[in-house]
């Protein structure tokens, strides 16, 4: 008489295991790359103008900005009076553990800004590097960063 | 009295189950045109593992001719063959076999290939660490260096002299009913993609819904409303390091929708090429192949990126 029974947990048991479980949202956040609170790319409501990878270091860069950031990177450089605003974001890349082929953002090396302001012509660079974003005061070494933000090419978005 | 139903219910199964074995769908065995062309032992891989369903050459053994098991058979074989089919790999062009190759590859080490009820009935078709490792270094081998590439840089030159002439006024629509979505360039950054497989670069953009989800923690599943777009773009490598985006590939949307979108998981699917933004696929059927790459990432709500909190 108990057979029945038996066979319904046999059967019910071999179906919950076969049921495999919803992933935890917080494992699926890349916690590495992500911003710390102090710092919220999101609130600057500025768009991608550019991403960009270098082989040697194994970084990857999105570069982001206002409407006269996109102005003054398509004329190759700083029209005398518009002000803009960009916006540099850097990562350690990673391998992407959800398919074998791609690499995704890492640990967060660093954020640099590089802003124009309204009739004044001096640009002004700041940096802030590591997990927390510490403000990096060595002006080092800012002209070719300046330099070189400015050289990049915005993205071809249809 | 209950001895008796058990019986009664017992013999009518009895009967019902051999009455079955009568219905028998056909498998049947067409032409092999071309066969995958790889080193020995990655095909061996492939043919031990895969073929039964991915190939012509189809074994089926006496034990999976039982019904009602032979009618899920049938069916695996039949979608199987349809998405991908090692028998007809001439009937792919080069670039298609190399993504058949990556996207299979990626299948078994995410433990959906071969299917688990094949696997359970079939120990022999399991995939080993090892063997997985062989298929990777493969594919691994069979990259070649993007460096300088001048076709490249010459499509990304076309692009940007003919991009304003070639805007449309009316939005395209995908052949399943989805409406290009222009407004994806002021979206958020969620993540980037550096595809070294196919040699493009991908931006991740998550819309206002998406990026509220990702800071309260509602990421799996994802929300009605949340849209993802993926861009992709060519490679362009200056020899020194420097590696920055060449032409537009496509745009591709996933837009969240339970009930709208549920014969497709919950989402809905759509692939837009090249600057003029024509949408992908020869019938609405395309999303099949959406689906199907997208199906190991089943517990995460099929979306593959992990996004970055920002
Ligand atoms: C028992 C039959 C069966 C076996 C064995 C099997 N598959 Fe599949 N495969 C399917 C079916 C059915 C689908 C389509 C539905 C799905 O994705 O689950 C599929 C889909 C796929 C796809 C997606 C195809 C597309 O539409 O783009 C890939 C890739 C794949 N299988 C690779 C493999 C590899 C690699 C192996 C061997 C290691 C394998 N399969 C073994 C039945 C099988
Ligand atoms: C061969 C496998 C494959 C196929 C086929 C495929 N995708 Fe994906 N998709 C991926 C991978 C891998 C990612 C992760 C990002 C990356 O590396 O490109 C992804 C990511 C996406 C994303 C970003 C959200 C996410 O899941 O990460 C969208 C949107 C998307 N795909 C749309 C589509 C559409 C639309 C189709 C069909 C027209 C499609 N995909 C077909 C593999 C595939």
């Amino acid at each position: 008489m108990r057979t029945p029974y038996y066979l319904l947990a046999i059967i019910s048991v071999s179906l919950f295991t076969s049921c495999e479980q919803t992933t935890p949202p917080a494992e699926l956040i890349n916690k590495k790359a992500s911003l710390p609170g102090t710092f919220s790319i999101s609130d600057l409501h500025q768009r991608l103008l550019s991403s960009f990878y270098n082989t040697k270091d194994n970084t990857n860069t999105v570069l982001y900005g206002d409407k006269g950031a996109e102005a003054a990177l398509q004329k190759h450089g700083i029209s005398a009076s518009s002000p803009f605003s960009l916006t540099l974001v850097t990562w350690h890349q990673q391998e992407d553990p959800h398919w074998f082929g791609a690499r995704i953002p890492g640990d967060l090396i660093s954020v640099e800004r590089l802003t124009k302001a309204d009739g004044d012509d001096r640009l002004s660079y700041q940096k802030l590097a590591g997990k927390q974003l510490i403000a990096i005061k060595d002006t080092v070494g800012n002209g070719d960063r300046i330099r070189f933000i400015l050289a990049q090419q915005p993205l071809i978005q249809p | 009295m209950m001895k008796k139903f058990f019986l009664t219910v017992g013999a009518g199964l009895t009967v019902i189950l051999l009455g079955l074995q009568f219905f028998r769908p056909k498998i049947d065995h067409p032409l092999l045109t071309g066969d995958l062309d790889a080193p020995k032992e990655v095909k061996d891989v492939f043919v031990r593992a895969c073929y039964d369903c991915h190939s012509n050459e189809t074994n089926v053994r006496w034990y999976d001719k039982i019904q009602p098991v032979y009618w899920q058979v049938a069916a695996d074989v039949r979608e199987g063959r349809k998405g991908l089919n090692f028998s007809h790999w001439d009937k792919l062009a080069p670039a298609d076999r190399k993504a058949k190759l990556w996207e299979a590859v990626n299948q078994i080490e995410a433990g959906a290939m071969p299917i688990k009820s094949y696997q359970i009935v079939h120990p022999d078709s399991k995939v080993s660490e090892k063997e997985l490792s062989k298929l990777k270094a493969y594919l691994l081998g069979q990259l070649h260096s993007i460096t300088n590439d001048t076709a490249k840089l010459h499509d990304r030159d076309k692009q940007l002299r003919t991009i304003n002439s070639e805007k449309q006024n009316d939005l395209p629509v995908s052949l399943n009913g989805i409406t290009y979505i222009p407004d994806y360039k002021n979206w958020q950054v969620i993540s980037t993609s550096d595809r070294f497989d196919n040699g493009t670069m991908r931006v991740i953009y998550g819309n206002d819904v998406a990026v509220k989800a990702v800071k309260n923690g509602k990421n799996n599943p994802w929300p009605d409303g949340t849209i993802f777009a993926k861009a992709a773009w060519d490679k362009l490598d200056d020899g020194k390091g420097n590696i920055s985006a060449g032409a537009f590939k496509q745009v591709e949307f996933m837009i969240k929708d339970s009930k709208k979108y549920k014969s497709t998981n919950g989402w809905g699917f759509a692939r837009f090429k090249t600057p003029k933004l024509v949408p992908y696929g020869k019938t609405a059927m395309f999303t099949t192949e959406c689906t199907n790459c997208h199906q190991p990432m089943k517990n995460n709500d099929f979306v593959f990126t992990f996004p970055i909190k920002n």
